[in-house]
């Protein structure tokens, strides 16, 4: 909801991963994997309620954002990311953060 | 924390593990000896054949589990797609020293209803072993590359469950160090420095 006080916003925190894969993974079909990861394990009420996005992803590092309270459960449904699209790939967590800036410049030296 | 692989790869990420060990049915040098059972006899058999001094990991049926608690030789109940412990086992397992792996990779690899039945099986595992604080490791038990994941996202993923990490660390730490470790004789004792006769004798 855009125009909300300070304190009506949820606390946010950013996970900065990486993939590899064999072949080049599209930043659209990784949003849908991560989705419909969390979606199979969690619901779609808990889904919608956990805020994910994926920020950032340059093709190999990349940063997800959800809500404070949704973060171990997304790194869980993130973890058990096996495939995107048809590609296999392995999903790597680097770290959390909870700004993007310290996230970008702590871990994806950006 | 160590991990348990199922394989070796070619080359080894740097996922934040102090070390690997190689759970293979022909052991290398560094790592462990899988033993596969259909049967408490067969088990029996396979078992006389297994080296000293090396970690055995037995996978099987609920019956070889449940013959493998009792066993000397056997340091770790290895997880997988269809193993079934029951109350009893696990009970066992606490009195004998024989730690359980709880994996990430039988996850990973199975979707929709067979998963949840998975998800089903580990909450009831993870609450015995909390009952009787049986050791037990985490691991990836990664069969190819594709499996292996880093060390904080394999605690995450138990610790979400219930699992206490801590204690999983201790148990892993305490197994290699069993048999990798020349100064590790038990828990809380080990040798500090050795006299110099001893040396000597030993150069």
């Amino acid at each position: 909801m855009k125009g909300l006080p300070p304190s009506l916003r949820s606390r946010k925190r950013y996970i900065a991963f990486r993939i590899i894969a064999e072949k080049e993974v599209d930043e659209r079909s990784l949003s849908r994997a991560l989705t419909d990861s969390m979606m199979s394990l969690f619901g779609e009420c808990f889904t919608a309620g956990s805020g994910i996005r994926l920020e950032y992803f340059d093709g190999q590092k990349g940063i997800i954002r959800c809500h404070r309270e949704a973060l171990e459960k997304v790194v869980v449904a993130f973890t058990l990311i096996d495939r995107v699209g048809e590609v296999r790939v392995i999903p790597l967590t680097i770290g959390v953060s909870g700004t993007i800036k310290r996230c970008k410049r702590k871990y994806l030296e950006v | 924390m160590y991990d348990f692989l199922r394989f070796v790869p070619e080359n080894l990420m740097d996922l934040g593990f102090k070390s690997y060990i190689f759970m293979l049915e022909k052991p290398g040098i560094c790592g462990g000896v899988v033993v596969k059972a259909e049967n408490p006899d067969d088990l029996r058999k396979k078992l006389r054949k297994v080296r000293k001094n090396i970690i055995v990991g037995v996978t099987g049926n609920e019956a070889v589990c449940r013959e493998a608690v009792m066993r000397r030789k056997v340091d770790l109940i290895l997880d997988s797609d269809n193993r079934q412990l029951d109350y009893a086992t696990i009970k066992l397992a606490a009195e004998k020293d024989v730690a359980i792996e709880l994996s990430l990779a039988k996850f990973i690899r199975n979707k929709g209803l067979s998963r949840m039945q998975l998800f089903e099986r580990l909450c009831d595992e993870v609450r015995v072993i909390k009952k009787f604080d049986v050791p037990f490791v985490v691991t990836t038990a990664a069969e190819n590359v594709y499996e292996m994941r880093t060390r904080r996202q394999v605690e995450n993923f138990f610790s979400f469950f219930g699992c206490e990490i801590v204690k999983a660390r201790q148990h892993a730490t305490r197994l290699v160090r069993k048999y990798y470790d020349t100064r590790f004789i038990m828990d809380g004792f080990e040798i500090e420095a050795e006299l110099e006769a001893d040396v000597k004798k030993k150069g």
